[in-house]
């Protein structure tokens, strides 16, 4: 059987299944892909690093709209793509798809949610038994998931992880030696990679000759807490400049911490459709520039929901192919009016979502952050919060507030 | 600093009263999770759904009740004596098992049940506070040392006590707030752990700490469980018939006895606590767990938790301690690196264990 790999990678697009078969082989070729990629890949800039986006897949469409499409971008995916979200299983056959079809291009690291014990708690479990009738789906991505790397590094200069750091790993070398193809374990390096959790808390202060008085047990019963002091020598020892993670939810879809030694990056707005928080992609220019591209959900007239599709289905007839990200009706023209929450501030011509124009209006109204990496002026996220002028909703660009659904 | 063999233990505990250590900072505090600031007590006529979102909304497991014509604490609320009621109600603790002088009550509280408009939201607590005959009001005084409280803890086998403050000849007393054996935990995890104390403070050496939970006897082999496809009606009803605070849920269809989650006791202000709520006894235990842990996520700003706390056996006392303190749970289950589940620490066990050494 010939793989026509584009002609399946415009299906997913629109969100269509593939049968069962399609994913068990998918799933192989993957994993002859991933088997050959170290524990620490290293990419070259320029290229775009995604956070959590939990089985969101109109939220991931977004992401290719406002970030660009594959191949045209380089990604950088950093875990968490199922559970949760109504639509995990087409999210991650669709992002298993692209690495296949460009694994030079796409990036797929791995999350705690790739897990087998995570999964069968969180949803992803349950709706591969929902939509494909067993568990053999969940069982292909799941083995898959086994095979996921560790980390990133870019140009020698940022180190992307899921999770955090570890007190059992120094150096990059350790996590080299790392055997990863097997299930996270409760504990140990492996599990605090995809795990651990910065704080901004006064509590972590620098402790003369122990290493471990900067990190303290996870609430969350795997990984650790740690702090700036930890932070900065784990740089200075592998000779980085900043540390990029994702893994916990940021309300204005990113955060900076310690001085712009650590960032957050947070990929699923409106998280669990009920969060009311912005998300973001951090874009990595040629010159290690770092941008974050902060975005809202994907307007509720262009997404389906389980209890939407039903009442459609029959109504809807067959969906078009329509290759670049195209979801039945939306070329469709029409108002806007009555659909979205009070705060839309959607126009008309906003309605091709694709559209060049408004695609620039949304670059306009993003803001620039951070800087060349190792430069400190890229402002402290305090404690909890981002500073008041860096704060996605309100301000000069009040546009953005129009992407809160809450 | 010469090092001796002594156990610390008892010197911490003696050097702290009560009063002191339910006042003293919350070490392991969370955005989300602290402990009440407020001594939480509950007036009897609460009604049953009434009481049991009062412990959701204060995140504690128990509360005294107060009665007013009483003029006094009648009891304790606890969800002990919740499950014992939702059984009792669905007839699932046979009548004999119930202590004789509470017959009365039951009658009354199943009669109010099955007449009051929404089922339970006609019953008033004062006739559930007590039910389960498992946690009487026992209580200490804010002035005797914590070191009182685990001996009692382990002696009574209660999880938690009343703290009154004598007001002197005259008055009442007053009341101060809850020890609980979560609080001790706390205490010796932030004294004594390796990772919980804080820089710049003297790590004392603690080596009950040091040996491990399978030294210790504690790693008994196995679990009480229930099989995923189970309902949670089923669970309470285990915990209820077994005296125990958890179940786990374990797969063993494969002969690996896995674990994939628990229902405990602190569960069952889920199912109280909202209209509707009685539907969730007939969920399968699989389904029920899975969305508690993504509801809890959600309630820790997004900060999703592993489905189980566990350890290892060759895990130490000291290591289990500030496991169970970090993640303010109430026990640890014990697991081969495989996942086989073979054992659970409670917190309970924990006190024993200190309190045979005091």
């Amino acid at each position: 059987m010939t793989w026509d790999l584009d002609a399946i990678i415009s299906r997913l697009y629109t969100k269509q299944l593939l049968p069962e078969h399609t994913v068990r082989e998918l799933c192989e070729k993957v994993k002859e892909v991933l088997v050959r990629e170290g524990n620490v890949r290293n990419v070259s800039p320029p290229c775009t690093l995604v956070g959590d986006v939990h089985g969101q897949f109109y939220d991931v469409l977004e992401i290719f709209r406002i970030g660009g499409y594959c191949p045209d971008t380089n990604y950088v995916f950093l875990g968490d793509y199922v559970d949760r979200g109504y639509y995990s299983v087409e999210t991650i056959t669709l992002l298993a798809c692209l690495k296949l079809r460009y694994p030079d291009r796409v990036t797929l690291v791995r999350g705690n949610h790739e897990s087998r014990a995570v999964t069968q708690t969180y949803g992803f479990y349950t709706e591969c038994i929902r939509k494909y009738g067993n568990a053999n789906v969940w069982s292909y991505f799941t083995d898959l998931f086994d095979y996921l790397v560790l980390s990133v590094v870019i140009q020698d200069s940022i180190f992307c992880v899921h999770g955090g750091l570890s007190p059992s790993l120094h150096t990059i070398d350790q996590i080299k030696v790392i055997d990863r193809f097997r299930e996270i374990p409760h504990e140990g390096p492996m599990a605090d990679l995809v795990w651990s959790d910065p704080v901004s808390a006064p509590t972590f202060s620098s402790v003369s000759g122990d290493d471990k008085g900067d990190f303290a047990i996870s609430p969350r019963g795997a990984g650790y807490i740690f702090g700036r002091e930890v932070t900065k020598k784990f740089l200075e020892v592998n000779g980085l400049g900043h540390i990029c993670r994702a893994h916990q939810l940021c309300m204005e879809g990113y955060q900076i911490l310690y001085d712009d030694m650590l960032s957050t990056v947070w990929s699923a707005p409106n998280y669990c459709y009920r969060a009311g928080n912005m998300a973001s992609v951090l874009e990595i220019g040629p010159g290690l520039e770092r941008y974050f591209n902060v975005f809202g959900p994907c307007p509720d007239q262009y997404r389906e929901t389980p209890a939407k599709e039903t009442a459609t289905a029959a109504a809807a007839g067959a969906m078009g192919t329509g290759g670049m990200g195209g979801v039945a009706g939306r070329e469709k023209g029409g108002s806007l009016a009555g659909v979205l929450s009070r705060d839309a501030v959607w126009e008309d011509g906003d309605v091709g979502m694709g559209s060049q124009a408004a695609v620039e209006r949304r670059r306009k109204m993003t803001r620039r952050v951070g800087g060349m990496v190792g430069n400190g002026n890229g402002g402290e996220g305090s404690g909890d919060g981002v500073d008041a002028d860096r704060v996605g909703a309100g301000g000069q660009d009040s546009g953005v507030v129009g992407r809160y659904f809450l | 600093m010469a090092e001796t063999p002594e156990d610390p233990v008892p010197g911490i505990l003696s050097a702290i009263t009560c009063g002191e250590v339910i006042l003293s900072p919350d070490q392991f505090a969370t955005r989300e999770s602290t402990r009440p600031t407020v001594p939480v007590c509950l007036d009897s006529e609460l009604s049953v759904q009434e009481g049991c979102a009062a412990l959701a909304a204060h995140r504690v497991s128990s509360a005294p009740v107060y009665d007013e014509k009483a003029g006094g604490f009648v009891g304790m609320l606890d969800y002990r004596d919740l499950v014992a009621y939702i059984l009792a109600v669905l007839h699932k603790v046979p009548a004999d098992r119930i202590s004789a002088d509470a017959d009365l009550e039951l009658t009354d509280i199943i009669r109010q049940a099955t007449t009051g408009p929404q089922g339970t939201a006609g019953v008033p607590i004062k006739l559930v506070a007590n039910l389960s005959k498992l946690n009487p009001l026992a209580h200490l005084y804010s002035t005797e040392p914590v070191l009182t409280a685990v001996k009692t803890f382990a002696r009574d086998k209660v999880h938690r006590l009343v703290v009154l403050r004598q007001e002197g000849a005259a008055g009442g007393d007053t009341f101060v707030g809850i020890i609980s054996q979560s609080t001790v935990a706390a205490l010796i995890a932030s004294r004594l752990g390796k990772l919980s104390t804080k820089p710049g403070q003297p790590r004392t050496s603690w080596p009950l700490g040091e040996k491990t939970l399978a030294d210790l006897g504690l790693v008994k082999g196995d679990v009480i469980s229930i099989s995923p496809e189970d309902q949670v009606l089923e669970a309470l009803y285990l915990m209820h018939e077994k005296k125990i605070s958890s179940v786990g849920i374990v797969d063993r269809s494969e002969g690996d006895n896995l674990l994939l989650g628990s229902i405990s006791m602190t569960d069952i202000k889920e199912i109280l606590a909202r209209r509707g709520g009685w539907k969730r006894l007939f969920d399968s235990a699989m389904h029920f767990f899975g969305d508690l842990r993504a509801e809890q996520g959600l309630q820790h700003h997004g900060d999703d938790r592993v489905p189980s706390f566990t350890v290892h056996p060759g895990t130490t006392l000291g290591s289990a301690v500030e496991k169970i303190a970090a993640t303010r749970s109430h026990r640890v289950w014990v697991v081969e690196k495989d996942g086989k589940v073979v054992g659970v620490v409670s917190l309970s066990d924990v006190m024993a264990v200190i309190a045979a050494r005091l």
